[in-house]
C-alpha cells in the first residue's frame, strides 16, 4: 500500500487521487455511512422512478415545470403578438405611403394621358365646331326660307283672290274668242248666202238677220278687246304664291336646329372648360419626378412584401405556440396531482435523510482525517530527523504536506529527498492503521530503500508501534545484519526468499543468522 | 319689268338698314343680307308695319331680290291700286321696319326665329 500510495502520489491524476481517497476512506470506515447513503439513494431513485413513470406520460416534465412552460408560452405569445402588431403597423404605414405615391405617380402618368387628352379634346372641339358650322348653315338655309312662312297667311288669301281674278280674265278671253269665231262664221255665211252651221240657203230676211248678228258680235268683240289678252298676270302671281306656300319650312325643323346648335355650343363650352383644366395641369410637371417616384414605389413594395413575409411567419409561429399551449393545457389538466404530490413529498423526505447521512459522511470524514493527520504527525515526529518539520497536513485527497515550525507548507514537489517522501508515506500508513475501524496487518515492501542509515534506524525503531502485526519485505541491502536490534526483539519470524531457478522458482526458508544466501 | 313694280330695277335701302343687315350676317344669324331683307320685308308686310326713312340708296337688283316674284305677287295682291313705283316704296318701307325689328330683338337678346312663325300662325 505504501508503494501504491507513493506511486499514486507520483502519478498525481484525478483518477488516481480518487482511488486513493476511496481506499483510505474504506479503511477509515466511511463505507458504512456511504452504504446507508446509497441505500437512501436507492429508495429515492425508486420513488423518482415511480414519479418518472407518471411524468413520462406528461412528456417528462412535472407540474411545476409544466406551469412554468405554460407561463413561458404565454409570454412568448404575448411578445409575438406585440412584435407582429408592430410590424403590421409599419407595413400599414408603408402601404399607405405606397398608395399615396402611386396616386402621385398616376397623376404624373396623367401627363401623358393629359397630353393625349388635350389632343382628343381639341379634336372634339373642332368636330363640334364643324358640326356647329354645318348646323348653322342648315339653320341659315331654313332662316333664308323663313320669310315664306311669314308671308304664307297673306299668300293664302291672295291666292284665292288671284284665282278668281284669273278665272274672270280667262272667262272674258274665252268669250272674246268665241265671239271672234262666231263673227267669222257669220261673215262666211253672209258671203256665201248659206248657213255655215246647217248649210241652209239664206233668204234676204235671214241674211239681214245674220248681218245684224254680225254687227253685235263685232261690237262685243270690240268691247272684250279692251281686256289684255291673254291676261296671265293673275295666273303668274297665283303660281308664284302657290309655289311659295308649297315650299314652307316645317317650323319644328327650325326649332330642332336651334336646339341642336345650342347643344353643340354647350358641348363646346364644356370641352373648352375641360381643355383649360388639362392645360393647367400640363403646365406644372417636373419630368424627372415620375422616374424617382417609381423607384421609390418599387423599393417600398419590396419592403412591404418582406414585412408581409415576416408577419406570415409570425402567424405560423403563433399557431404553433397556440397548439403547444393547448397541448400543455391539456396535459396540465390531466395530471394526477395528488399522486404526484405524495411522491414528491416522499422524495423530499428521502432527500433530507440522505443529506443528513451526507453530512455525517463529511463530518466523519473530517474527523477521521483529523485523527489520521494527528496520528501521522506523531509518527512523523518520531521518525523524522529534521526538527524544523513540525507536523503533517492532509488535504481532501489525502495528499500530504509537511508544515514547518515557521508554518511553511512543503508540498510533495518541494520535498528535498525521496527519503522524506518515504517518511511521510510511512507516517500516513501508520496513522491510517491506527485510525482504521478494523485491525489489520501492515505489509511493507522494501520500505527502507530510500532511507539513509539514520532514518532507517529511526523507522525501524518505530515499526513495532505501527501495528500489532507487521510484515516487512526487505532486501539485505536495506536491512543489514544487526539491524534487528532496532526492532527491540519484536521479530516473530524471519524468513528468506531464495530463488532456485526457472523451474523451481523462489522458495521461502527460515533465515539463519550469519548465513549468506 | 313686271306689273307689280313696273320699270323699277333696283330696290333701295337706308344706311341704317344696310348696317343692321351686315351686323346680322356677321353675327352668323343670316347667311346673306338678302336673307335679312326677305325676312324683314315679310315681317313688315305680315304685321302691316312700315318705317319711312329719308335717304335710301340702292341695295339690290329687284330680280335678285325677288327672283320668284313672290314679293311682287304679294305687293300686287295687297296693294292693287298703287302705282308700281309707290308699290316699291311701300315694299321698302315694310322691309325697313322689319329689318329694324329683327336687329332690335337681336340686340336685346329676344330674337327667336321660331316665334315669328308661331306668331304669324296664330
Amino acid at each position: 500500500m505504501l508503494r501504491d500510495y507513493e506511486e499514486l502520489l507520483e502519478e498525481d491524476s484525478r483518477g488516481a487521487m480518487a482511488l486513493l481517497k476511496e481506499s483510505i476512506e474504506c479503511v477509515l470506515g466511511l463505507p458504512y455511512f456511504k452504504t446507508a447513503r446509497s441505500d437512501l439513494d436507492s429508495v429515492k431513485k425508486k420513488f423518482e422512478k415511480e414519479r418518472g413513470k407518471i411524468l413520462r406520460q406528461l412528456g417528462g416534465a412535472d407540474l411545476e415545470e409544466l406551469a412554468e412552460l405554460q407561463q413561458i408560452l404565454e409570454g412568448d405569445l404575448e411578445e409575438l403578438e406585440r412584435s407582429k402588431a408592430e410590424i403590421a403597423s409599419q407595413k400599414s404605414k408603408l402601404d399607405a405611403e405606397i398608395v399615396a405615391d402611386k396616386r402621385e405617380l398616376a397623376d404624373m402618368k396623367e401627363v401623358q394621358d393629359l397630353a393625349n387628352q388635350r389632343i382628343s379634346i381639341e379634336g372634339e372641339i373642332k368636330n363640334r365646331e364643324d358640326k356647329k358650322g354645318r348646323k348653322t348653315d342648315e339653320r341659315s338655309a331654313l332662316v333664308k326660307e323663313l320669310y315664306k312662312n311669314v308671308l304664307a297667311p297673306i299668300a293664302a288669301n291672295l291666292i284665292q283672290q288671284l284665282e278668281i281674278k284669273s278665272n274672270q280674265s280667262l272667262e272674258k278671253y274665252n268669250q272674246k274668242q268665241q265671239a271672234i269665231e262666231r263673227a267669222r262664221i257669220l261673215k262666211e255665211g253672209i258671203l256665201k248666202s248659206k248657213c255655215s252651221y246647217c248649210g241652209t240657203i239664206l233668204d234676204p230676211k235671214k241674211l239681214a238677220e245674220f248681218e245684224r248678228d254680225l254687227e253685235e258680235t263685232k261690237i262685243r268683240i270690240e268691247h272684250l278687246t279692251q281686256i289684255p289678252e291673254p291676261d296671265l298676270s293673275f295666273e303668274i302671281s297665283k303660281n308664284a304664291l302657290e309655289n311659295m306656300t308649297n315650299s314652307l319650312i316645317p317650323p319644328k325643323d327650325l326649332k330642332e336646329k336651334d336646339k341642336q346648335i345650342i347643344d353643340i355650343e354647350y358641348d363646346i363650352q364644356r370641352l373648352r372648360s375641360e381643355l383649360e383644366q388639362v392645360q393647367s395641369k400640363l403646365g406644372s410637371v417636373d419630368a424627372e419626378e415620375p422616374k424617382k417616384l417609381e423607384m421609390k414605389i418599387r423599393r417600398s413594395e419590396f419592403e412591404s412584401g418582406r414585412l408581409k413575409g415576416i408577419i406570415e411567419e409570425k402567424e405560423k409561429e403563433k399557431l404553433r405556440l397556440l397548439q403547444n399551449k393547448n397541448e400543455l393545457d391539456r396535459q396540465i389538466t390531466s395530471i394526477p396531482k395528488d399522486q404526484l404530490q405524495k411522491l414528491n413529498k416522499k422524495i423530499e423526505f428521502i432527500e433530507k435523510v440522505r443529506n443528513i447521512f451526507e453530512k455525517s459522511v463529511s463530518s466523519f470524514r473530517e474527523e477521521q482525517k483529523a485523527r489520521v493527520e494527528n496520528t501521522a504527525t506523531e509518527i512523523f515526529k518520531q521518525i523524522r530527523s529534521k526538527e524544523d518539520f513540525d507536523r503533517l497536513e492532509i488535504n481532501d485527497q489525502y495528499g500530504l504536506s509537511i508544515i514547518t515550525k515557521q508554518n511553511t507548507v512543503l508540498n510533495r514537489s518541494e520535498w528535498r529527498s525521496s527519503g522524506e517522501e518515504q517518511l511521510v508515506a510511512l507516517s500516513l500508513v501508520g496513522g491510517l492503521n491506527k485510525c482504521a475501524q478494523v485491525e489489520a496487518p501492515i505489509f511493507m515492501d522494501t520500505p527502507f530503500g530510500r532511507l539513509d542509515v539514520k532514518h532507517g534506524e529511526r523507522v525501524l525503531k518505530y515499526l513495532p508501534n505501527m501495528s500489532k502485526q507487521l510484515v516487512l519485505l526487505v532486501t539485505d541491502r536495506e536491512f543489514r545484519e544487526g539491524d534487528e536490534v532496532h526492532l527491540s526483539g519484536n521479530i516473530k519470524t524471519d524468513l528468506t526468499v531464495m530463488y532456485k531457478g526457472e523451474e523451481e522458482g523462489s522458495i521461502i526458508l527460515p533465515t539463519i543468522a550469519g548465513e549468506v544466501v | 319689268m313686271n306689273e307689280a313694280f313696273g320699270k323699277v330695277i333696283t330696290i333701295p335701302a337706308s344706311d341704317n338698314a344696310k348696317t343692321q343687315m351686315k351686323q346680322l350676317v356677321t353675327q352668323g344669324l343670316f347667311k346673306e343680307q338678302r336673307d335679312v331683307w326677305w325676312l324683314g320685308a315679310s315681317l313688315g308686310i305680315a304685321k302691316g308695319r312700315t318705317k319711312e326713312v329719308g335717304k335710301r340708296d340702292t341695295f339690290q337688283n329687284v330680280n335678285s331680290l325677288d327672283p320668284d316674284g313672290i314679293f311682287a305677287a304679294i305687293m300686287l295682291g295687297i296693294y292693287p291700286d298703287l302705282k308700281p313705283e309707290d308699290r316699291v316704296k311701300k315694299l321698302v318701307d315694310h322691309a325697313e321696319w322689319g329689318i329694324n325689328e329683327i336687329a332690335h330683338e337681336n340686340d336685346i337678346g329676344t330674337l327667336d326665329f321660331y316665334s315669328y312663325v308661331a306668331e304669324i300662325e296664330k
